[in-house]
């Protein structure tokens, strides 16, 4: 077991690409860490270098206090899991798994029992002997687990393992691999492009863009607390919703103005924002989650409200996605449209483009009865909101 | 197949490709049919009456060959040939090709345009001073001299074929034993090598037949030497025959067999190998 | 030697099929450091024995071509004498012409006949399958081996005419191979016999290759056949085109084996080719020399060939992507 750290890592392709800048990021030992971010970001190659499979270009990669940088990825006590598997075709579940300690030349009667109780560990007694191409999806990725666990390494390291798998399949092995993961406490970086798999898996999470680290915490905090736009908007589903807006004082009250609408920021509010409640004026981007826009009740009558038309009804069993156009500026930051394209492109550029609406989600408990076309009220909980800084996108904070 | 019905249109056009596809066979059938006649008469008057004496001796008399060596010699002969070359050209050939495709860089583009050349370059040019050469080294008339020969002249469509197969093929596999602290020899032998298969069929069946198949090589190499190949033996067989066309339609039908026998168990891989789906 | 049939034709047909992932493995292995331990004398015994069979003999034979070697002895440096000599007169010019009327003659048939037999097998066909492979069947038999019962078929006792005089064309019969207007085009026969089966899978790969979706689409849009296989079909076959020309090109500028076998160049010389000529010259008539010189001319032309069909795929593919 060991903790991995980069500090200040950089990796430069020979065509000029800067795939990842000025990586700092510690992982403790023990700790389940998951990169995440879109395609392209960087966090593939953050892995694989840790892997020794891309060469480091700058900084240091230490692996238990150890600096890495040179060393063979055979000699780094590191296992990976391919997006793959990368299973070998022409040998049977056994061999496969034996195969890291036969390469280093473990003595076979040890390799018999150490690989059989990786075999009972993953149930896959009854498939010992047959090849890859005979075993189903969730059953190679535990071949694939299997050959990283044999080797009792330092370090796990993982790239999109569940990519591969259908969505029913990849709940399943994604709890699998965080109970196997806390069973063995083996130091382990996951990479996914899935922020559900981040958020559910990992004991601590790190966003990145454009070969940038943007935030790095637990992921309840990063989900309460989003360092800046692109965070905000990759991490949480539905995403969300951000308005571009603007301060007004008013009588010692602090008005959110969003359009033509305005909304009262509450004490609770001002307390947690004091730069936005100072400010008269202020242009500002607002976020609300979408369990932060609900139907107006009689809890909270006191609460801010949001008007708007709804346009479309999701029933997602328990709950229901609520799409609301609000009139309002709408948000059209690089960031936004990054994770835009990324995702539904053309639905999240065309919300975005020209029109004086913003296409709000709400996710409202099922049993509230509401109606497409209809104009509706959405009471806002204005200590909920996120403010960023239109031109930074960073988090307005202190 | 029960739900299929012809249209009138596909009835006709059914009957005409069975019918070319016949008449593509005549050479073969006239092969087969007067490769058992008794020979005389029937041989020229009715080429294709089936014979009412039927007789296997032509056969028999084939085998026996003549002062150039015996069709059981030729075999032997070219089966040590073509088998020692096409295990040499996998061996050579796929290890210079991983290398070649998995080091990069200007230089392996300079050696894949070097074998790349050397695909479409005619072997006559070459013959002459090559033929020189093997003289000066005692390796005319040897099987070494033509094995060594055979891996040279066949080693760039060995290393394209691979080539074209590692290129598709994905890194991971490799990578996974690196990381694994596997060597490059051991990565190489145990993951590569093995996941080559593929590719490593179309070698061995393309070179194989080329080789089999081969005159020109033997001929000025082996050419009245008792290690000629099935070609040259009966190339002087035929040559001494003149016009007893039954014996050397059986001396040719036994020469044949084996690619027929081959081509009956192998057909898809072999049709596959030649209409380029090298794919895994 | 016998041509390499599937040479070109597996990379290029492959080349345009990609399989999932090598896009992106390719892209991470030029940008990235791969797994850069393969050292680099592994490819030493591949090198060495290319370097010693095929490309110093092509270099040094490239030298005596200019060369009045008789095959012992030492050599003397003539010039251009045996080109101008190969050029001199129509007798020694006649291989070339004969090599480039049997190339010309072989391309255009073997593909036409090629790509007939591959729509005319279809998708439709019960037979398909079985007939593919009888059209095939004669690619793998050997070349020497099968022309001899072709020879037969040519004899003036023989088959051939034996049919024509049934069919009441007695007046057609001759001795078909020691004709010197027909002996190369018994050559031809036998050629396009044993070949059209290979540009047929070929075409029928390329065929394959095609969405049926495409021709459907014209279906609809009410297109006749003939329209849409001239419109949609063939366009979309161009790579299967490049290939099978070059092959046959290359394949009939080579030709040896079936040519010995039939009329070993005859008679008098008017069925001789390059190839022929260059093995008489060399190692029947011990004029080196001059058979470099007829090699060398060999080879320059196969090497245009082939690079002319390297420029063609270039351009197709740039423009297909452009």
């Amino acid at each position: 077991m060991a903790s991995v750290t980069y500090r200040a890592v950089d990796k430069i392709y020979g065509d000029g690409l800067h795939a990842v800048r000025q990586l700092s990021l510690d992982i403790p030992d023990g700790a389940f860490t998951v990169l995440v971010g879109p395609s392209g970001c960087g966090k593939t190659t953050a892995l694989r270098m840790c892997a020794g499979l891309e060469e480091i270009s700058g900084g240091e990669l230490l692996v238990g206090g150890e600096v890495i940088n040179r060393l063979d990825p055979g000699k780094r006590d590191v296992a990976m899991v391919f997006q793959n598997y990368a299973l070998y075709p022409h040998m049977s579940v056994f061999e496969n798994i034996a195969f890291p300690l036969r390469a280093t030349h473990v003595p076979a009667a040890e390799i018999k029992t150490r690989v059989e109780r990786v075999i009972e560990l993953l149930d896959l007694r009854e498939h010992a002997k047959r090849k890859p191409g005979n075993l189903s999806g969730g059953q190679r990725q535990r071949v694939a687990m299997g050959r990283a666990i044999v080797r009792q390494p330092k370090v796990f390291l993982m790239d999109e393992p569940l990519s591969n798998l259908d969505a029913k399949l990849r709940v399943q092995m994604r709890a699998e691999i965080s109970q196997l993961q806390h069973e063995l406490g083996v130091t382990t970086l996951y990479v996914t492009h899935d922020q559900t798999e981040a958020m559910t898996m990992g004991s601590q999470m790190a966003v990145m863009r454009k070969g940038v680290l943007q935030q790095a915490g637990a992921p309840q905090d990063i989900y309460n607390d989003p360092a800046n736009l692109f965070v905000a908007e990759f991490v949480g589903s539905p995403a969300m919703t951000l308005f571009a807006g603007h301060t007004e004082l008013d009588n010692g009250r602090t008005v959110l103005v969003l359009g033509q609408q305005r909304l009262e920021l509450a004490e609770g509010a001002l307390a947690r924002h004091p730069a936005v409640g100072r400010n008269n004026g202020r242009r500002v981007v607002v976020g609300i989650r979408p369990e932060h826009m609900q139907p107006p009740g009689a809890a909270d009558s006191g609460r801010a409200r949001l008007r708007g038309k709804v346009t479309l009804v999701e029933p997602l069993g328990p709950q229901q996605l609520v799409h609301v156009d609000v009139e309002a500026e709408p948000v059209v930051s690089d960031a936004v449209l990054e994770i835009a394209g990324d995702g539904d492109a053309e639905a999240g550029r065309a919300n975005r483009r020209g029109t004086a609406a913003v296409r709000a989600v709400a996710a409202f408990d099922s049993r509230v009865n509401v109606q497409a076309g209809s104009e509706i009220e959405l009471a806002i909980p204005t200590e909920e909101l996120h403010f960023f800084d239109p031109d930074t996108g960073m988090a307005l904070r202190g | 197949m029960s739900y299929y019905r012809y249209t009138p249109r596909t009835l006709l056009r059914e009957l005409v490709m069975v019918l070319i596809g016949l008449a593509w066979m005549v050479p073969i059938f006239l092969l087969l049919n007067v490769s058992i006649k008794p020979g005389g008469f029937e041989v020229y008057g009715s080429p294709f009456a089936v014979t009412s004496k039927p007789t296997l001796s032509n056969y028999s008399t084939a085998w026996q060959g003549s002062a150039v060596g015996s069709l059981g010699h030729g075999f032997v002969n070219s089966a040590i040939i073509t088998s020692i070359s096409v295990a040499l050209l996998i061996a050579i050939g796929s290890l210079t090709a991983y290398t070649i495709a998995r080091r990069g860089g200007r230089a392996s583009r300079l050696l894949t345009g070097l074998f790349t050349f050397g695909l479409a370059l005619p072997v006559q040019l070459g013959t002459i001073p090559l033929f020189a050469e093997m003289r000066k080294l005692g390796l005319v008339g040897t099987y070494s001299g033509m094995v060594i020969i055979y891996v040279g002249l066949l080693m760039p469509l060995t290393i394209f074929l691979y080539m074209g197969f590692l290129r598709s093929l994905p890194l991971d596999y490799e990578q996974a034993a690196r990381v694994d602290g596997a060597s490059p020899l051991r990565i190489f032998f145990r993951v590569v090598f093995p996941l080559l298969r593929p590719a490593t069929g179309t070698v061995a069946i393309l070179c194989g037949l080329i080789i089999w198949n081969d005159f020109f090589t033997p001929l000025i190499f082996l050419g009245g030497n008792s290690h000629a190949t099935l070609p040259v033996v009966i190339y002087g067989f035929v040559a001494g025959l003149g016009t007893e066309w039954n014996i050397i339609f059986a001396a040719v039908a036994i020469s044949v067999a084996p690619l027929v026998i081959f081509f009956i168990f192998a057909q898809r891989q072999l049709i596959r190998g030649y209409s380029g789906g090298i794919k895994a | 030697m016998a041509i390499v049939a599937g040479e070109s034709s597996a990379g290029a047909v492959q080349e345009r099929r990609p399989p999932e992932g090598g896009r992106r493995d390719r892209l991470r292995l030029r940008r990235g450091d791969g797994p850069r331990r393969v050292p680099w004398v592994w490819i030493l015994p591949g090198l060495v024995v290319a370097v010693a069979i095929q490309f110093y003999p092509v270099l040094s034979g490239s030298y005596y071509a200019f060369t009045s070697w008789s095959g012992i002895g030492p050599s003397h440096w003539v010039g251009l004498k045996n080109f101008s000599a190969i050029f001199s007169n129509s007798q020694a010019l006649g291989p070339l012409v004969h090599t480039l009327e049997l190339g010309f003659a072989f391309v255009i048939i073997a593909n036409v006949l090629g790509l007939a037999l591959a729509v005319g097998l279809g998708n439709a066909l019960r037979t398909r399958n079985f007939l593919r492979a009888l059209f095939f069947a004669p690619v793998v038999l050997t070349p020497l081996a099968t022309s001899y019962i072709w020879a037969y078929i040519f004899q003036y006792t023989g088959p051939l005419n034996n049919v024509l005089s049934a069919l009441g064309l007695g007046s057609l019969q001759q001795a078909w191979l020691g004709s010197p207007t027909w002996a190369l085009w018994t050559i031809l026969v036998v050629l396009v016999w044993q070949n059209a089966g290979l540009s047929m899978v070929i075409y029928l790969a390329g065929l394959q290759a095609i969405p049926s979706e495409l021709d459907e689409a014209a279906a609809v849009d009410g297109a006749s056949a003939a329209y849409r296989f001239r419109r949609v079909t063939l366009p979309m076959l161009m790579p299967a085109i490049l290939i099978n020309l070059t092959l046959t090109m290359i394949y009939a500028l080579r030709v040896f084996d079936q040519i010995l076998a039939l009329t070993n160049g005859g008679p008098f010389g008017a069925s001789d080719t390059l190839a022929t000529a260059v093995w008489k010259q060399t190692f029947v008539n011990d004029n080196y020399g001059y058979g470099a010189a007829l090699a060398l001319l060999l080879t320059v032309m196969v090497l245009l060939i082939a690079a002319a069909q390297w420029g063609l795929v270039g351009w197709f593919n740039r423009r297909a992507s452009a």
